[in-house]
């Protein structure tokens, strides 16, 4: 049964991305043989629909457990739809995290979503428990660069559906790991923001 | 399932643009909020 990994990058040794729908790469490992397959997530830059796009990639890869830090409800639901099984609050690299997964170290699969809609794209939505942090960014990169084609409206838009709020099963993190998970999405949310500026001050100067 | 989105005139790519950079600012204060708090709960006592 395969395994698929949120990852920030390709190969065993990137970090996990702490996003599904819009996590940089998908890590999809055989636990037994530890190949691993990495494939780029065209859905990064979605303007909507990034999770069950993601999630019906991932199930159609024919993956069994998906190992992330968060999970929204849309991806929460197709990939529990089909079968699949999701297991959130992990961090570390790819690597760690299916070691850790073939023995037996993380928690058990999650029943619900642990952040709200679109957590990935730039809202305040937040984790429960930990704080700010594993949302919050995604969308931002891809703007910009667009040259005014492409975005659509949509948003921002909350979702009605309900998450369980400080009871999602997610290990606890160190400080020194959130610490570094905030500086980071800190640093991505930066660039994202220099990018939507320039793009401003294109638009501006039009 | 495919998602279509309208395509944008200048000045609601614009007025797009500015929501999502205060958005990001709000992420970002949220996120050294919490930087600081944590770094402060470091600190020894």
């Amino acid at each position: 049964m395969k395994v698929c990994v949120s990852a920030t990058a390709p190969g065993l040794d990137a970090q996990v991305d702490s996003r599904f729908g819009r996590c940089q790469y998908f890590a999809i490992v055989d636990p037994d043989t530890m190949e691993c397959e990495s494939i780029p997530n065209a859905n990064i830059a979605a303007m909507g629909g990034a999770g069950i796009q993601s999630a019906q990639f991932i199930a159609n890869k024919g993956v069994g457990v998906v190992l992330t830090g968060n999970v929204g409800p849309n991806a929460h639901s197709t990939l529990q739809a089909a079968g699949v099984e999701i297991i959130t609050g992990v961090s570390g690299t790819v690597r760690q995290v299916i070691e850790a997964y073939k023995g037996k170290k993380l928690g058990s699969p999650v029943s619900g979503p642990t952040v709200a809609s679109h957590a990935g794209m730039g809202n305040s939505a937040q984790p429960s428990g930990q704080g700010i942090g594993t949302g919050g960014m995604g969308m931002g990169g891809g703007m910009g660069r667009g040259g005014g084609g492409g975005m659509g409206g949509g948003m921002g838009m909350p979702s009605s559906e309900s998450y369980p709020s400080g009871s999602s099963p997610q290990p606890a993190v160190s400080k020194e790991q959130e610490l570094n998970t905030l500086k980071e999405q800190s640093g991505l949310l930066k660039e994202q923001l220099d990018a939507i500026t320039d793009r401003i001050e294109k638009l501006e100067r039009k | 399932m495919p998602f279509f989105a309208p395509p944008l005139s200048p000045d609601q790519e614009l007025e797009f643009l500015k929501n999502q950079a205060g958005m990001l600012k709000q992420e970002m204060e949220l996120i050294e909020a919490r930087v600081k708090d944590l770094e402060n709960k470091k600190a020894p006592a």
